[in-house]
């Protein structure tokens, strides 16, 4: 039988109950951002966030994100992250050529007060970033489950 | 918030300038979101329990059992409005007091000759939701007199009761801590004038069965079955304790 | 199929910018919710959300679980001559839902 000090045994029973860690680090994050489009350099950019200041339930927090396409050209795509999800992708929208503007509106999911952040590629490939922080009561991923 | 303020201003004044006997006014769960959460069920098209209603309006047309639909009785689902107003009710034929889930699963079964949903499936919350929503902005009423007096006492018994692990009442919340917060949220009357609900939690609709049987777990309760005689009871009680608030079906609430 | 709403204006002017609106009945399982019993609800959402105007592409979304339940999305486009708005979801087992509406543009 293995011997385990106090300490390995209530560290062990604290693994058993919490549940499993529900956030990305920052490295996931970036992995995240590089797995759409390839390692390129990110520069800031006047990319809108609309957001809730504070977020009652983080399981539906309405986002609209849209980037002014006359000073830049088309935007391709517009990437949506959350630093603190579990997993930091949310979603990513492409505009094809019917498309008015480059914006659109979602509700998306919130494990915790985090930063949103939004990349958008233009039409010569540059990437831009912008970031917006929500405060959020009770976040989608680690609220009691959903019995009943 | 300011609304909320407002609100619970109103009812505090309420209480100064009434004789004391006189209970809180109903203010409804609306009044305890935030300005996003009110927008969402404000907007008829982004409002998830629209999903339902219309899942409902199919439903309402689908012949079931012995060929007959919804719409062979009863006309468009709109000569439903302000049936819902009136749920639970005693029943005649049943003899005791049932909601209104419970109405249409009995139409199921005795017009229909189809087998009854269950009390917690899509189809039934669709139908029920489809039902409240022909009712949309008339006043809860209840009847709390007659046949079922009873029942209503048991309710409010019920509401009443310490229970769970945490050993509280709906009640010891509902009433007494109007206003207060539990960690970041507020706490409302526990009204339900506009269930079903569509509820962020839950990411679902949901029956105030499902919301008897969740608010028993949060006190580590033994949870009511949704559609037990003791469920209904309560919930005669809780719309009660809303009679005259406006209906609000499709409601979204945290 | 799954039941959706949209909204798709009737009408409108050539050149005229109009909103589209769109929603699918879906729970966007995020895979870290219990059943009543306590099992793992495993993943299973919609992720793929196209929409198409006279058979271009107006925007195409990839829905990860950040999404929440029933996915609603908005956006614009720029109408030109009548034709159909298209709308199609696909979720992670390839099922398909479609929908479609008339722009009538005067």
């Amino acid at each position: 039988m293995i011997a385990l000090s106090r300490r390995e045994t209530l560290l062990g029973l604290a693994a058993t109950f919490l549940p499993l860690p529900v956030s990305a680090t920052p490295s996931e994050v970036a992995e995240s951002i590089v797995s759409v489009f390839g390692d390129r350099p990110i520069a800031e950019g006047p990319i809108k966030l609309e957001l809730p200041a504070l977020a009652e339930t983080g399981n539906s927090v309405p986002l609209t994100v849209s980037c002014e396409t006359q000073a830049f050209g088309r935007v391709r795509r517009l990437a949506v992250f959350a630093e603190m999800n579990p997993r930091p992708m949310v979603c990513v929208a492409s505009f094809g050529p019917m498309a008015a503007d480059a914006r659109i509106t979602t509700n998306i999911r919130l494990a915790s007060t985090q930063d949103v952040v939004c990349v958008a590629e233009l039409e010569d490939g540059k990437l831009i970033t912008s970031r917006q922080s929500v405060r959020v009561v009770v976040g989608a991923c680690t609220t009691l489950p959903g019995r009943y | 918030m300011k609304r909320l303020a407002l609100a619970v201003a109103a009812s505090l004044a309420a209480i100064a300038g009434s004789a004391p006997a006189q209970e809180t006014p109903p203010v409804s769960g609306y009044q305890f979101l935030l300005p996003e959460t009110q927008a969402l069920q404000d907007d008829d098209f982004a409002n998830p329990g629209m999903l339902w209603v219309e899942l409902g309006g199919k439903l309402w047309d689908e012949p079931a059992g012995n060929g007959t639909s919804c719409q062979n009785c009863h006309g468009a689902p709109e000569a439903m409005r302000g049936v819902g107003t009136r749920y639970p009710q005693w029943s005649q034929t049943e003899g005791r007091v049932i909601s209104l889930e419970q109405q249409v699963n009995q139409c199921r079964a005795e017009r229909q000759q189809a087998d009854p949903f269950g009390y917690s499936s899509q189809e039934l919350v669709s139908l029920s939701a489809l039902v409240m929503h022909q009712s949309r902005g008339l006043p809860m009423s209840v009847a709390t007199d007659g046949p079922a007096a009873s029942a209503y006492r048991r309710g409010k018994a019920y509401y009443e009761t310490r229970r769970g692990q945490l050993n509280l009442a709906c009640s010891n919340c509902h009433v007494d801590q109007v206003g207060s917060r539990l960690r970041g949220e507020p706490i409302s009357q526990g009204q339900v004038n506009g269930f079903p609900i569509y509820r962020q939690l839950w990411q679902d609709m949901g029956s105030v069965g499902r919301m008897i049987a969740w608010c028993n777990d949060a006190v580590r309760a033994e949870p009511l079955a949704e559609g037990s005689q003791m469920a209904v009871e309560l919930e005669l009680y809780l719309r009660s304790l809303g009679n005259g608030l406006a209906i609000e079906t499709p409601a979204v609430r945290r | 199929m799954r039941n959706t709403r949209i909204r798709v204006p009737e009408t409108a002017a050539a050149g005229d910018i109009v909103e589209i609106r769109a929603m699918i009945m879906h729970p966007m399982d995020n895979g870290f919710t219990y059943t009543t019993q306590g099992t793992l609800i495993p993943v299973d959402i919609v992720t793929d959300f196209t929409c198409t105007y006279l058979d271009e592409e107006v925007v195409h979304v990839r829905l990860e679980p950040g999404i929440s339940a029933n996915p609603y999305f908005s956006f614009r486009l720029r109408a030109l001559r009548t034709g159909k708005v298209e709308f199609a979801w696909v979720d992670q087992h390839g099922e398909k839902t479609v929908a479609e509406a008339l722009l009538t543009v005067k």
